[in-house]
């Protein structure tokens, strides 16, 4: 039972009349967790409730059983964090901070472990640098690095690769899945760059205005939305989304370039329909096939709207 | 199971100063302290080989120490607040009570021990002995002082959690405050120190010809004058302690 690292039940915050999280409930089990939602849909507020920095209105949330605002000690003695603003030291160099931080949590074996971290996260070569002349690929290693310093149970991390190159974003990634084969670590990992989270999650949650959409693991959330999502190439799209929008089957139709995207709730019937439309609108027919699910789309179904 | 490293309000301490040590900042509170020393010991009534040198410009001293005082604490309250590093470190297995007191604690040391040793070199300036009273009374108002505006900025800090903004507000509220009360009010910063040396200059130096207020003060005064901060400090320190332990979100 106590597969949840992470569980929330209703819970509520707001900051004066701003609703920021509206009966969250939210699970994340062992893992590498996604945590997806556009920006201002809650994720930070709720990371700060879960590592008791925030107080929630309403609801509980717990992390290892424990709860968030009473117990916070003793999960975050349990967890590493890497927050959406990286603050660091600037006059530190990034080994002199990791060792800090290392006695923080009691480590024994302090340079050797912060001397492994380092160059775990790829960042031995600015060991001796003060951290002010970090670049911003840089900072969020380091801050990968003091996340993961305790040798923690879990490891939140907030918008990780925001401001990072895409080469950089994928060293970034492998070093996160590395970790998690290498030392067990679980994540939780916001974002809002959803090819991000595709290559390396294994559990899913989306969030918007402050509700969770859906959660589940990763292939279950792709099975269950992929077979209801088609993607078409007629001659007339525009004339084709239109006519299609009418039918009972199809609960959404948009259009991207020159390809009709629809949802539909009855596969079998509409997969009949499709050709025989076609040719009573006198439309050729390019291609016609359901779409492998993406994060892209699950995403677009939940959300409701192209991501950032 | 809710055990603290024991060592870690030691270590959050130590890294507050070395945060200060790093920083020019030191520097600058150390050159703040010379100058204002410098300052009030070149003030025109200047005696030779008198203790009175210790109470003249001393409120130049006051205000330069508020000053240097608002701006670090500012700095490490709402500055560390307003920029996340705060929320960092409140994300390490800290508890807030260590957080909060090592700021308090490191800041005040760094601060009091640099102005301290300035003022050791009025011992030098005006050839006092290393023994006089007077001077050691004279350091403990400057501690009192620096207690009531370390109160303050870490008050408005917390409430304001603007740095530049709590800076302002915490320094114009105690030099206002120095400003619309003289040298007999328990308010000002002058008027304490007014009361609290006169009454130990008679308690020390009975004899000597010149009083720096007519008639002396009496211990009654100097006791309100030394209780009333301590009171104020008491008040704000644990109010803000209670709620940066029990209530502050920190985002
Ligand atoms: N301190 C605060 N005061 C007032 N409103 C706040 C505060 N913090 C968050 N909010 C509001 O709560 C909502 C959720 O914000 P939150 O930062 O959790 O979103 P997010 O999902 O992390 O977004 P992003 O992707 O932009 O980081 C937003 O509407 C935001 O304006
Ligand atoms: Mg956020």
């Amino acid at each position: 039972m106590e597969d949840q690292i992470i569980k929330t039940t209703n819970l509520m915050k707001t900051f004066g009349k701003v609703t920021a999280l509206n009966d969250l409930n939210m699970q994340a089990p062992k893992g590498i967790s996604g945590f997806i939602g556009k920006n201002g849909s809650g994720k930070t507020t709720t990371i700060g409730i879960l590592l008791g920095l925030i107080q929630s209105n309403g609801g509980t949330a717990t992390v290892f059983g424990l709860d968030c605002w009473h117990d916070s000690f003793e999960i975050r003695r349990r967890m590493g964090v890497m927050h959406e603003t990286n603050v660091y030291p600037g006059s530190f160099s990034g080994q002199r901070f990791l060792v800090h931080v290392a006695k923080l949590y009691g480590i024994s074996q302090i340079n050797p472990t912060v001397n492994e971290l380092l160059k775990d996260v790829g960042l031995t070569y600015a060991q001796d640098k003060p951290i002010k002349t970090y670049s911003a690929g840089m900072f969020k290693r380091l801050g990968l690095a003091q996340a993961l310093i305790g040798s923690p149970e879990m490891a939140i991390l907030d918008e990780p690769t925001a401001n990072i190159d895409p080469l950089g974003r994928i060293t970034l990634l492998k070093k996160i899945k590395d970790m998690h084969e290498k030392h067990g670590t679980n994540f939780l990992i916001s974002t809002h760059i959803l090819s991000d989270l595709e290559k390396i999650c294994n559990w899913l949650i989306i969030i918007d205005q402050g509700k969770i959409v859906d959660q589940g693991y990763m292939n279950n959330l792709t099975e269950k939305y992929s077979a209801s999502i088609y993607k078409i190439e007629v001659s007339n799209p525009q004339v084709f989304a239109e006519t299609i929008q009418k039918l009972d089957t199809v609960d959404k139709v948009w259009i991207e370039g020159d390809k009709v995207f629809c949802k539909v709730n009855n596969p079998e019937v509409f997969n009949e329909d499709i050709p025989k439309i076609a040719s009573k609108l006198k439309l050729r027919l390019k291609s016609f096939q359901q779409m492998l699910g993406t994060l892209e789309e699950i995403y677009t179904q939940t959300v409701g709207e192209k991501p950032t | 199971m809710n055990k603290t490293n024991p060592k870690t309000f030691s270590r959050l301490m130590l890294w507050e100063i070395e945060g200060c040590l790093n920083l020019p900042t030191l520097l600058l509170i150390v050159a703040s302290a010379i100058v204002a020393v410098l300052i009030q010991s070149s003030s025109p009534r200047s005696l030779s080989n008198s203790y009175i040198n210790l109470y003249d410009g001393a409120s130049i001293i006051f205000l330069i120490l508020t000053l240097v005082t608002c701006t670090l604490f500012s700095h490490s309250f709402a500055g560390s607040l307003g920029k996340g590093e705060l929320k960092r470190i409140l994300s390490y297995p800290v508890k807030r009570w260590q957080v909060f007191t090592s700021k308090i604690i490191a800041l005040t040391l760094i601060v009091f021990s640099v102005y301290a040793s300035a003022f050791t070199l009025n011992l030098y300036l005006s050839s006092l002995s290393p023994l006089e009273p007077m001077f050691y009374i004279s350091i403990f108002t400057m501690f009192l002082h620096l207690l009531l505006v370390c109160a303050v900025s870490v008050g408005i800090s917390i409430a304001l959690r603007s740095e530049l903004m709590s800076t302002l507000a915490s320094f114009l509220l105690l030099f206002g405050l120095d400003m619309a009360f003289d040298y007999r009010s328990y308010l000002s910063s002058n008027g304490r120190f007014t009361y609290i040396f006169s009454y130990f200059q008679q308690v020390f130096h009975p004899n000597f010809s010149y009083s720096i207020l007519e008639p002396p003060a009496t211990a009654q005064q100097a006791l309100i004058s030394i209780a009333t901060p301590l009171f104020v400090v008491a008040i704000v320190l644990i109010g803000v302690f209670v709620y940066f332990t029990r209530k502050m979100e920190v985002d």
